[in-house]
């Protein structure tokens, strides 16, 4: 947690600090009618904090960061706060990304036992393979092939509503599932194998001895058994989400997160980009992190060292 | 690894011993022709990069030629994809589509394998405080989004090339140092590179570090084989069957991650053409003009999942554990 954390901060600063152009020299020329100013250009280097050495400047850098503070955004209109754009397009991404995790949950968990049952017979072909096709089409694709076939063609949902309507509405449902189909073969692969491995253990052969059906035995003593190793893969779940929902809101013009990191990446706006590269690390690291601690306390044969 | 256990070897049993010879990549390919989806992806990857290469001829019109008397038509005879906002045929287009994603997935995979086995195996070759820089920088890379970070990378360095590039055109008048093309091939080249080798490090460098321990190679070591012969003979053979599986399945994702890249107008710009750009364009009317999108999407979603189905039954074929299944 710790080392990552690091890392991606040593990275963003320094891609965001000397890779990127010069803001300061820009603003300059900018506010002088394209003459080069050296007073005006020191004032603004100081007054964006570009001044100093790179050691202050990492500094300075990190513990603006942690209180929140990421400068301002020189590419939109008016210089918002980035850390306050940020904050607030957040809740809008964490209730898309947490209905997208539900349903690849439902949908991929009960998928994953279907097809572990019935291992290498069709029905478990037809199901991997269709897992494989759905999260492998990339979302960008999906979401217009989606729109096409079930608003345009078939008119099953509601043609209107771009953009955010709550986490309860109908036109929440297709940006949901579209984001929600690439996680879904990691949950389904990982569910299947380790309901595959739990079907071999001499308790279920028990448990169909004393005569059990299918479905309580799964219910009863699979499903609990085989669910901590797809824990494990929630962190991939994650990654998955956080990227998949730039796409996403980019087609549904929803404006989250992924909206305010695609608007900051086509105006080449610095400061808003290394932000929400920042945070979206910190995500990433979190999920990891909650991930160990959530497999230590439902398997108590893990210890955990975070 | 039985791979090298001939017929003749007297130590076999009787029956095993009249079985002709078997090698692991014959054992490999086998199980790979017998798996249909593979073989479905590997014709369509061969197509793929076939019509990639042939691209310019095959086009019936230039990727950029606009023809202001056939503006948003739908597919025809004459326009097999039917023709964009400003006249330009959308078939030729993908076709040169096609082309940018597997240049760009075989050139970024070739710097990838350079760059994750020099990594891969410096860490456990010099030790110490490398090794550790080495494993950190890994450990980061891999805990990342890896498309988030490589969409940051492009963003940040593309005014640096561009500034980089003027005074090479200066220096050299040479016309390719002025080309935008170019710029955006360089940076999306740059960008993936420097963030997709970090899994073929870490297998590589598992690979290395477990295959050094195992008695085969101390075998070789106590007959007197130079450190020479172990890596070319023992350890790269080795390593090489799983840096191939996940090179194969890697370049899907690095064409996608161009497509995804220009998808988000950070990649490959008009009039440059790349899937992505085109779906990008598309979307502003899929309502009046769906081809627009589905075209260009679709010929995606086939290329993906060629390479989705080579890299599952490849990694079936080389990996020992899943054979018994």
């Amino acid at each position: 947690m710790v080392p990552m954390v690091l890392f991606i901060t040593g990275f963003v600063f320094l891609l965001g600090q000397f890779g990127a152009p010069d803001l300061a020299l820009e603003r300059t020329l900018r506010l002088n009618n394209n003459v080069f100013d050296p007073e005006i250009y020191e004032n603004l280097k100081i007054n964006m904090g570009l001044d100093g050495t790179p050691i202050e400047r990492f500094g300075r850098f990190v513990t603006n960061a942690v209180r929140g503070d990421f400068g301002v955004s020189y590419s939109l209109p008016g210089n918002p706060d980035v850390g306050r754009l940020i904050l607030g397009s957040l809740p809008i991404s964490l209730q898309l990304g947490l209905a997208a995790l539900v349903l690849s949950l439902l949908v991929g968990i009960p998928a994953g036992v279907l097809s572990a049952l019935y291992r290498n017979r069709p029905l478990d072909y037809i199901i991997v393979t269709l897992g494989t096709v759905l999260s492998s089409i990339p979302p960008f694709v999906l979401a217009p092939v989606a729109l096409v076939l079930l608003v345009s063609t078939f008119r099953i949902l509601p043609s209107t509503g771009f953009g955010w309507h709550g986490l309860f509405s109908v036109e929440t449902l297709l940006p949901a599932a579209v984001l929600a189909a690439g996680p879904l073969l990691v949950v389904l692969r990982f569910t299947r194998s380790s309901v595959i491995d739990v079907l071999s253990q001499d308790y279920i052969r028990a448990a169909r001895a004393k005569g059990l059906s299918t479905f309580s035995l799964v219910r009863r003593h699979v499903i609990r058994n085989a669910m901590t190793p797809v824990l494990s893969a929630l962190g991939v779940v994650a990654g998955f989400l956080l990227s998949g929902t730039i796409f996403v809101e980019t087609v549904f013009g929803i404006k989250g997160f992924g909206h305010v990191t695609v608007t900051a990446f086509q105006s080449g706006d610095v400061n808003t980009v290394a932000a929400a590269t920042l945070v979206s690390g910190l995500i990433a690291a979190l999920v990891n992190l909650g991930t160990d601690v959530l497999y230590g306390v439902l398997d108590p044969r893990v210890k955990v060292n975070a | 690894m039985t791979s090298h256990r001939t017929g003749s070897d007297p130590a076999l049993p009787a029956a095993v011993r009249t079985a002709p010879p078997r090698s692991l990549w014959g054992d490999a390919r086998r199980t790979f022709f017998k798996n249909r989806m593979g073989v479905f992806g590997l014709v369509i990857a061969v197509l793929i990069v076939l019509i990639a290469i042939a691209a310019p001829w095959i086009a019936p019109y230039g990727y950029s030629e606009q023809d202001w008397s056939a503006i948003r038509q739908g597919p025809s005879a004459e326009h097999w994809m039917g023709t964009d906002a400003v006249g330009r045929d959308l078939f030729s287009r993908v076709l040169m589509g096609i082309r940018t994603a597997v240049l760009m997935g075989f050139v970024v995979s070739t710097a990838t394998v350079l760059i994750g086995v020099l990594m891969g195996s410096l860490g456990p070759l010099l030790g110490g405080r490398i090794d550790a820089l080495v494993v950190w920088i890994m450990d980061g890379l891999l805990n990342f989004p890896a498309f988030w970070l490589a969409a940051f990378v492009a963003v940040i360095t593309k005014p640096a090339v561009a500034t980089l590039a003027q005074p090479m055109y200066e220096a050299t008048g040479w016309a390719i140092f002025e080309n935008t093309l170019v710029f955006d091939y360089s940076v999306v080249f740059l960008c993936l590179s420097l963030v997709w080798w970090a899994p073929l490090g870490r297998l590589v460098r598992g690979q290395v570090l477990t295959l050094r321990e195992q008695e085969f190679i101390l075998a070789q070591r106590a007959i007197g084989a130079s450190p020479w012969w172990i890596t070319t003979r023992h350890l790269a053979p080795n390593v090489m069957g799983q840096v191939i599986v996940q090179v194969s399945t890697g370049i899907g994702t690095l064409m996608l991650a161009e497509s995804a890249l220009s998808f988000l107008g950070i990649g490959i710009q008009p009039p440059g053409a790349s899937l992505g750009n085109l779906i990008y364009t598309g979307m502003t009317s899929w309502r009046a003009e769906p081809h627009l999108v589905l075209m260009p999407g679709l010929t995606l979603s086939v290329i993906i999942l060629a390479f989705v189905f080579i890299g599952d039954a490849l990694s079936d074929a080389l990996n020992p554990r899943v054979r018994d299944r």
